[in-house]
C-alpha cells in the first residue's frame, strides 16, 4: 500500500493577512476553517478530522465547536515549528487514505505580529483561547483533575442512581487485581468496599480511593505490518481497530455545556468506529482495559461501549462481573488506581498480555480485547486481538 | 520578646506526638544550653536619669512622690520606679557574635519550627531600688525548656529567661519571664485565586463582572445566546456579538466540593457550582461563602450575588433563594 | 495595719492609642505592633496592645497609689492573658492576700487583676514593704 495518490487537496480559505488582526486567534482559525469548508463546497458538519501545528494556541476542540463542525475521528499536531506545515497535509492524506476520516481540514492561525512575536522573546500577550477556556473553571476553585471528573460524577448519580459504593467496587476490582500482580504497585494490597468509603474527601463526591496512583515510569510499544509481526519473536496483538474521538460540544475535562453531561459521546464515538472497524461486539470481547484515572467514568464508558444500557453500569458491575471470574474482567493488572498510572499505556502492555496468554491475571481464551484512553478528554481506543 | 498573644495559652494541656528527625535534636540541643553560666554582661546607654521616669511617669500616670520629687518620701532621695527596671537596658548594645545561652535557646526553636513567641509570666524581684546615676547592666541564662505542649496557639516549648540586673558587680534585681514558643496554627493565608485569562472573547464578561452583571453572550445574527462565549456562532457562522444580562436566577445542576489538595486562594471546604441560568445556559461558579455546603444539592434554586474571593478578586457567586 | 482580704479601690485604666503608644515608647520598647496598626494586623493581631513592661508598671502604680510613696516594691509575678488592645479599658482590681510582719515593717502581698471586655489581661501578686 502506498500513499501515493490517495487524497487530495480540495479547499482552500485564509483570512486577511494584516499587521492587527483586531480579533481573537481562535475567531482567525474558525474564519479560515470555514473559508476553506466552503470553497471546497462542503458543509462545517462534514468536517471530521483536523490537523495543525504543536504551536498552535487553538486546539483543535475549541476550533471545532467555535466553527460548529461535527465530531472529530481524527486529530492531529505536527511538532517543530513550520517544519509542520507540510506534515498536517500528509497527515490528512494518511488519514482520509486510510478511512479513519472523510474529511480532515489542515490549519494554522495566530496574531504572530500584533499578539506574541515571537521574535520579541518572553512577553505579555492575549491569551490563548486554552486559557481562556481553562478561566471558566480555574477562576471558581475548579481546578484539579479530580474536581473537573467529580463535577459530571455528581450528575451521573443524580440521573441514574448510582452511588459512591458503585464507584468503589471499581476501584476494589482494580485493587484485587493489583494485588496478585507483582509490577503492580499496590501488589499484595487489595482493598474493601468499606476501606473505599472511609478513606478520605479529595473532592466530594470524590474519595481517595476513586483516584488513581501518580506514578514515575515508562512504557513502550512496538507497531508493524501484521504480516511482519508473524515472523518475530511474541504472538502477534493484531490491531483489529483504533479510533480517536472528539464529540460535538467537546472542552478538555469540562464539556459541562452539553444537553447531557451523564455520558461520555467522544468515548460513544470512539465505540461505533472501533465495533465497525473490527467488525466484532461487546458480546466478543473477553477482558478489557477501561481507563480508570477516576472510577465513576469506567461505569460510563461500559455503557457507551454497549457493555450495559445507559445507566445501567452499577447493575452490570454489582456481582463482580468486572472482577476475575466475572463475565468481562476490567483492567487485569490493576489499572492504574492498583498498577500504575503511565497515561493508559501501560493498560495497552496488559491487553497485548491478554492476547499473548502471559497476563499474571490471565483470562481464558482470550480472542479480543478492548482498550481506552483518557475520559473527558477528546480519547481514543483499540481493539486488539488474536491472530486467527 | 515583648509581644503579648492573641490567644490565653493553658501550658496544662499535654501530650504531643514526640518529635522525631531533626527537630527533635534541635530541641535536645537547646537543653544543653540549659543553667549555664549567664552570658556576656550587657550595659545600658544611660544611667538612671529623671527624664526617662518624667516620660514614664507621665505615660503610666503614675504620680507616686518617691519617683519624681527628692522630698516626696521619707527616703530623702529619688528613686527609681522599679517597673522601669527592664526599661534601662532595652536599648543595651548587643554582641552578636557572643550569643547567650538563652539566645542559643531561642535559636534552635527557631530552627525547629517554633518560630512564634507569647510572653506567658514576667515576674521580678527588685533587689534594692535604683538610685539616679547608677548604671545598670543585665546578663541572662535559659533557665528550663518544658516538654512539647498542645497549646490553644498550637505546640510548643515553654522557656524561661532569667535577667540578672547589675550595678557594678551587686545583683540589684532579677526577672524571669517565661515565653511559649510555638509553631504557627497551619491555617495560614490562602494566598490568590487565580486570576482569569482574559482576551477579545471574553473580556465584556469579566467587564461585567466588575459592573456586578452576570453577562450572557448573545449572537448578533441569530440572536441564541452561549456560554462559554465565542468568536463566531456554532448554528449561523455570525461574528457579530452582544450580550444580555442575567436576571441571576437558577438552579442547581451539579456541584462539588473540594477538600483536597490546597489551592490557591482557596479556602476549604470548597464548593463549585454548575449553574442552570434561567436563561438557558450553564456557567460554572461557586457557593457563596456566607451558604452551607451542606445546603446544595441537584435542582436547588439558587441566586446571584457577587462576593470578593481571597486576593480581592470579585467574582459572581451563588446561593439558595431564601 | 493592713488585713488580708482588704479589697484595694478598682482603677480604671484607658487603652487609648495615645496610652498604648505613650507607654510603649516611654518603656523603650519600639515593637511595631505597639504604635503601628498595619504590622500588628498583619501578625494577626487586632490592633495595636499594650507591651509587657506597661501591664507590669500598670500593676506596681496601682498598689503604690494605695500604699503611698513609702512604700518599697520587693516583688512582682504576674502572668499575661488576652491582649489589650487600642479602643479597651482595662480595670484593676486588687485583695490584700498575705501579710507578713518583718522588723522593717509589714510585708504585703496584694493579688491583682487587671480585666478588659476580652477578660483578664494581667493576673498575678505585687508583694511591697510598708516600713
Amino acid at each position: 500500500m502506498t500513499l501515493s495518490r490517495k487524497a487530495a487537496v480540495v479547499g482552500i480559505g485564509a483570512t486577511e493577512f494584516s499587521k492587527d488582526s483586531g480579533r481573537s486567534e481562535l475567531q482567525l482559525a474558525a474564519e479560515c476553517v470555514l473559508t476553506a469548508v466552503a470553497d471546497a463546497g462542503l458543509e462545517p458538519s462534514d468536517v471530521d478530522g483536523l490537523t495543525t501545528f504543536t504551536m498552535e494556541t487553538n486546539s483543535e476542540i475549541n476550533v471545532a465547536r467555535v466553527a460548529g463542525l461535527g465530531d472529530l475521528t481524527f486529530f492531529s499536531k505536527i511538532g517543530y515549528g513550520g517544519g509542520a506545515a507540510c506534515a498536517t497535509v500528509q497527515q490528512a492524506a494518511m488519514a482520509v487514505a486510510t478511512g479513519v476520516a472523510d474529511v480532515v481540514v489542515c490549519y494554522r492561525a495566530f496574531n504572530e505580529r500584533s499578539g506574541h512575536r515571537f521574535g520579541s522573546g518572553l512577553s505579555r500577550s492575549e491569551p490563548t483561547s486554552e486559557g481562556i477556556a481553562m478561566s471558566w473553571v480555574s477562576t471558581f476553585g475548579l481546578m484539579t483533575p479530580a474536581a473537573w471528573v467529580a463535577m459530571f460524577a455528581r450528575r451521573y448519580m443524580h440521573e441514574y442512581g448510582a452511588t459512591s459504593e458503585d464507584f468503589g467496587r471499581v476501584s476494589v476490582a482494580d485493587r484485587k487485581h493489583a494485588a496478585t500482580n507483582p509490577k503492580a504497585w499496590f501488589y499484595g494490597k487489595p482493598i474493601t468496599l468499606e476501606e473505599h468509603q472511609a478513606s478520605r474527601w479529595i473532592v466530594e463526591p470524590l474519595h481517595l480511593l476513586d483516584c488513581c496512583q501518580e506514578t514515575d515510569g515508562g512504557q513502550a510499544l512496538v507497531v508493524t505490518t501484521t504480516e511482519r509481526a508473524r515472523d518475530l519473536a511474541q504472538t502477534p496483538a493484531v490491531i483489529a481497530g483504533a479510533a480517536q474521538g472528539a464529540a460535538k460540544g467537546q472542552e478538555s475535562m469540562v464539556s459541562y455545556y452539553r444537553d447531557d453531561i451523564a455520558g461520555l459521546p467522544e468515548m460513544g464515538l470512539v465505540a461505533d468506529q472501533l465495533w465497525a472497524q473490527s467488525g466484532i461486539g461487546p458480546e466478543d470481547v473477553q477482558t478489557a482495559v477501561i481507563y480508570d484515572h477516576f472510577t465513576p467514568f469506567v461505569l460510563q464508558q461500559l455503557e457507551e461501549f454497549g457493555f450495559c444500557k445507559r445507566g445501567e453500569a452499577k447493575d452490570f458491575i454489582a456481582d463482580g462481573a468486572i472482577e476475575l471470574g466475572g463475565r468481562l474482567p476490567v483492567n487485569t493488572h490493576g489499572g492504574q488506581l492498583g498498577e500504575a498510572y503511565l497515561h493508559g499505556m501501560n493498560g495497552i502492555a496488559e491487553a497485548v498480555r491478554q492476547i499473548r496468554r502471559t497476563a499474571v491475571n490471565q483470562v481464558p481464551d482470550v480472542d479480543n480485547v478492548l482498550v481506552t484512553a483518557g475520559t473527558g478528554v477528546p480519547t481514543s481506543g483499540l481493539v486488539l486481538s488474536a491472530d486467527h | 520578646m515583648t509581644a503579648v498573644g492573641d490567644v490565653a495559652v493553658d501550658p496544662s494541656v499535654d501530650g504531643a506526638a514526640p518529635l522525631v528527625g531533626e527537630a527533635a535534636r534541635l530541641v535536645e540541643e537547646a537543653r544543653s544550653f540549659l543553667g549555664r553560666t549567664p552570658g556576656p554582661t550587657r550595659v545600658a546607654r544611660d544611667p538612671v536619669n529623671l527624664p526617662m521616669v518624667h516620660h514614664w511617669s507621665q505615660a503610666l500616670g503614675d504620680r507616686n512622690p518617691a519617683y519624681l520629687d527628692p522630698d516626696g518620701s521619707s527616703r530623702g532621695h529619688l528613686v527609681a520606679p522599679p517597673g522601669m527596671l527592664q526599661t534601662w537596658i532595652m536599648d543595651a548594645p548587643r554582641d552578636p557574635s557572643a550569643p547567650s545561652p538563652s539566645d542559643e535557646v531561642m535559636r534552635r526553636l527557631d530552627a525547629a519550627g517554633y518560630t512564634s513567641v507569647v510572653a506567658v509570666n514576667y515576674e521580678h524581684e527588685y533587689v534594692r531600688e535604683l538610685l539616679h546615676g547608677e548604671l545598670v547592666s543585665v546578663r541572662t541564662y535559659a533557665e528550663d525548656l518544658s516538654q512539647e505542649k498542645q497549646t490553644a496557639l498550637g505546640p510548643g516549648y515553654f522557656t524561661t529567661t532569667v535577667y540578672e540586673y547589675l550595678v557594678g558587680a551587686e545583683v540589684v534585681g532579677i526577672g524571669r519571664m517565661r515565653i511559649l514558643k510555638f509553631k504557627p496554627p497551619v491555617k495560614a493565608d490562602v494566598g490568590e485565586r487565580v486570576r482569569p485569562a482574559v482576551g477579545r472573547d471574553n473580556a465584556f464578561f469579566w467587564e461585567g463582572v466588575e459592573a456586578r452583571q452576570l453577562r450572557i453572550q448573545k449572537c448578533g445574527g441569530c440572536g441564541v445566546l452561549r456560554h462559554p462565549p465565542a468568536p463566531l456562532c456554532a448554528r449561523c457562522g455570525s461574528t457579530e456579538q452582544g450580550y444580555v444580562v442575567a436576571v441571576g436566577r437558577g438552579v442547581v445542576y451539579s456541584h462539588v466540593t473540594h477538600h483536597y489538595p490546597p489551592l490557591p486562594g482557596v479556602e476549604t471546604p470548597h464548593t463549585a457550582l454548575l449553574v442552570e441560568l434561567e436563561e438557558g445556559v450553564r456557567i460554572i461558579s461557586e457557593l457563596a461563602a456566607d451558604a452551607d455546603p451542606a445546603d446544595v444539592r441537584i435542582g436547588l434554586p439558587v441566586e446571584l450575588v457577587f462576593q470578593k474571593v481571597p486576593g480581592g478578586q470579585l467574582l459572581p457567586a451563588f446561593r439558595p433563594v431564601a | 495595719m493592713t488585713t488580708v482580704g482588704e479589697a484595694l479601690p478598682e482603677l480604671v485604666l484607658s487603652a487609648s492609642v495615645r496610652n498604648i503608644v505613650a507607654t510603649a515608647l516611654a518603656s523603650r520598647d519600639f515593637q511595631d505592633v505597639h504604635h503601628d496598626v498595619a504590622s500588628a494586623q498583619q501578625r494577626g493581631s487586632k490592633t495595636i496592645f499594650t507591651n509587657i513592661l506597661t501591664s507590669n508598671g500598670y500593676c506596681l502604680r496601682y498598689v503604690t497609689d494605695w500604699t503611698g510613696p513609702e512604700a518599697v516594691v520587693k516583688k512582682a509575678a504576674i502572668r499575661l492573658g488576652v491582649p489589650n488592645y487600642a479602643g479597651d479599658t482595662m480595670t484593676m482590681s486588687g485583695t490584700v492576700d498575705a501579710v507578713e510582719s518583718l522588723t522593717e515593717g509589714e510585708l504585703v502581698t496584694v493579688a491583682v487583676r487587671g480585666r478588659n471586655s476580652l477578660g483578664d489581661h494581667v493576673t498575678g501578686t505585687v508583694t511591697v514593704l510598708l516600713p
